[in-house]
């Protein structure tokens, strides 16, 4: 991961569209918050990658996002969340609106695999090649990562599995 | 990557509570950026300089990158609602898919039920076997651009692909178009897929003129009604089409022995018929095509219709049909062949083909009303008579000689020369022979190609799709788009 945060700076969030300052609430471990370890992974929801437009979140989809020193994540619709407010966690609420190198979305099939995408609309990767260079840092930390990769068209990391 | 723990300062968890934009016009107002501005959905999106991009599977913000369709506010808006939108903006791109099968699911059933191969495709559209196959694969996120070439080629709406099962496509024009394909060897895969452009481009042209008119309903479908006579002993079908071409003549205010200048202009202006004239198989004159409720008129450009005063009677025929028959007489599509302009009225008896009949005296009478033809024989000759109402001599002979209640011989009408003159040639083959740039598909030019000049210029749709609409260069857009807008304003 240094070798990728050296490769890609850290940069502030894309604020462009924040709905309000709760967007910026750095969230907790009481809500939920946890910083992603070398796999596997324990204490983790077991997921489902979403599918299509109308199963666009999948089950229980995590958003990380890779920090200058630690790799916090949190699922997006966590219970303990909307005391704060929140209708569901967004990537600054994971940093309090602090710089970071890069952001997107998980699911966990089992402890050790994860499917993967960098939608982000705070921290995303900005090319493809910055896309397949976080899955290979997430592949070092012991992951089996099924990518959903990039889609040329819109410029943008995909937002499901095709493949 | 190691630790459970988290080292950051906690700030403030106590901010605003996060909105919940329930209604609509919020999420727009958000979209838009316009809270507070007291503008309509309608407003909002026309007045938007925000754009969008669009690929197979996702719809996002566009910032100068990707190779997908761009699209503007107002097109995304219409095709995709609101809550995409405001997912697009609130999470950097949305899912447009509905189902991971699409679109290869509706492209592959398309392509089967309309009897089509990967072969003919290829051959039509010039997308290569792999390119084909690769848009059944729903593994594959294939280029927009190559999912809207198919999707015109198979009568879809290209907007929809991927984002509705079906993609707006008619089934019932598909399954006609299959056994019309059947029945007849003359009717090739390449004639098929045209008839799909063609239904493409009246769908589109309806749309854009709709946008444009703030949803009017066309002329044609407020002034007129589907008529269900077609005669008997006492009123044979000719009769009843000689009938509806006056009552036609009334309803758009035109005199009784006054000719029609330009029925081009008369179907696209004043009744809002999207007309194609475009290259078919050299035996069809003609068809009324109708892709869902949209009606429209296509016309060949090859054969006789060469003659444009042959191909003025194949327009008014097709008139006939559009705005007098029923859908169940229609179905779908009315192809017209040569061959049954000319024959005589016994022969549609004979085959009780009155819905035929009653189109062909619908056309002449529309042209060239008897009397007034009449007239003009008596005070001149016939090619006078064809000079003034811009019709065949075939019409010009069976007008006068129908007139003067066949007591002159049938033989002594005769003229010297069949051609038309050219202010004729002029007026009505004006978007076919002289439009720029050559590029633009025959049947995308004219008023469909003013209407997307105009849509573009009205910010309804991106620049990206006007060019892609007209089929040309982004280059021969740019040196074009004035004139075009010039000429048909």
């Amino acid at each position: 991961l240094n070798i990728f945060r050296q490769k890609y700076p850290a940069r502030e969030p894309n604020l462009e569209r924040l709905k309000n300052n709760s967007e910026l609430i750095l969230l907790t471990e009481h809500n939920g918050l946890r910083l992603l370890a070398v796999a596997p992974m324990s204490n983790i929801e077991l997921g489902l990658a979403p599918l299509d437009q109308s199963d666009r979140n999948g089950v229980n989809k995590y958003l990380w996002v890779i920090m200058t020193s630690h790799v916090p994540m949190v699922m997006e619709f966590e219970k303990t969340i909307s005391d704060l407010g929140l209708e569901r966690a967004t990537h600054t609420n994971l940093t309090g609106g602090a710089p970071a190198h890069c952001a997107g979305e998980l699911w966990f099939k089992d402890e050790a695999t994860i499917w993967f995408s960098g939608g982000s609309s705070r921290y995303r990767p900005e090319s493809s090649g910055q896309l397949t260079d976080v899955v290979a840092s997430f592949k070092s930390c012991g992951y089996r990562v099924i990518s959903f990769g990039w889609d040329e068209g819109a410029d943008q990391p995909a937002r499901f599995y095709r493949g | 990557l190691v630790g459970t723990k988290v080292p950051i300062n906690l700030r403030d968890s106590t901010g605003d509570k996060m909105p919940t934009f329930d209604s609509e016009q919020e999420k727009l107002e958000f979209i838009f950026t316009c809270k507070g501005k007291g503008l309509s959905p309608d407003q909002m999106a026309r007045g938007s300089d925000l754009l969008f991009i669009r690929s197979q599977d996702l719809l996002a913000v566009y910032h100068q990158k990707g190779s997908g369709r761009v699209l503007s506010a107002w097109e995304a808006l219409q095709a995709f609602g609101v809550d995409l939108l405001y997912e697009a903006v609130v999470d950097g791109s949305a899912i447009l898919v509905s189902t991971k099968e699409e679109p290869a699911r509706t492209i592959a059933r398309r392509r089967k039920d309309l009897g089509l191969s990967n072969a003919d495709i290829a051959k039509y559209t010039r997308l290569s076997l792999e390119d084909i196959h690769n848009l059944e694969d729903p593994k594959r996120r294939n280029p927009i651009q190559h999912l809207e070439i198919m999707a015109r080629c198979l009568g879809l709406d290209e907007r929809r692909i991927g984002f509705k099962p079906g993609s707006g496509g008619d089934n019932q024009l598909a399954i006609r178009l299959r056994n019309l394909k059947s029945s007849s060897s003359h009717f090739t895969p390449g004639t098929v897929m045209k008839f799909n452009e063609a239904a493409w481009t009246i769908a589109t042209q309806y749309r854009l003129t709709s946008w444009l008119n703030a949803g009017e309903k066309p002329f044609w479908e407020t002034n007129f009604e589907a008529d269900n006579t077609y005669g008997d002993a006492s009123y044979p079908a000719w009769q009843r089409g000689y009938y509806l071409a006056g009552q036609t003549r009334r309803i758009l205010g035109i005199g009784h022995d006054e000719p029609i200048l330009n029925l081009r202009e008369l179907c696209n202006k004043k009744l809002e018929i999207p007309l194609l004239q475009m290259p078919l198989s050299k035996d069809i004159a003609g068809a009324t095509l109708a892709n869902n409720d949209d009606r429209g008129i296509v016309v060949n450009i090859l054969g006789s219709n060469n003659n444009v005063w042959i191909r003025r009677s194949t327009i008014a025929h097709e008139l006939g049909h559009l705005l007098w028959d029923p859908e169940q007489n229609l179905n779908r599509l009315k192809v017209d062949h040569y061959e049954d302009f000319d024959r005589d009225p016994e022969y549609f008896l004979r085959s009780h083909d009155f819905v035929e009949m009653r189109a062909n005296a619908f056309s002449a009478e529309l042209l060239a009303p008897r009397d007034a033809s009449v007239e003009e024989f008596k005070r001149t000759d016939l090619r006078h008579v064809m000079e003034k109402f811009g019709v065949s001599f075939s019409i010009a002979r069976y007008q006068v000689w129908n007139g003067l209640k066949r007591v002159i011989h049938w033989d002594s009408l005769v003229v010297d020369d069949i051609l038309a003159t050219d202010d004729w040639v002029g007026r009505e083959s004006f978007t076919v022979d002289y439009f720029r740039p050559e590029s633009v598909p025959t049947s995308r030019k004219g008023l469909f190609a003013f209407l997307v000049v105009k849509s573009e210029s009205a910010n309804l749709i991106s620049e990206d799709t006007a060019i892609n609409y007209l089929g040309c260069s982004a280059t021969e857009y740019h040196q074009y788009k004035d004139l075009i807008f010039d000429i048909f304003q």
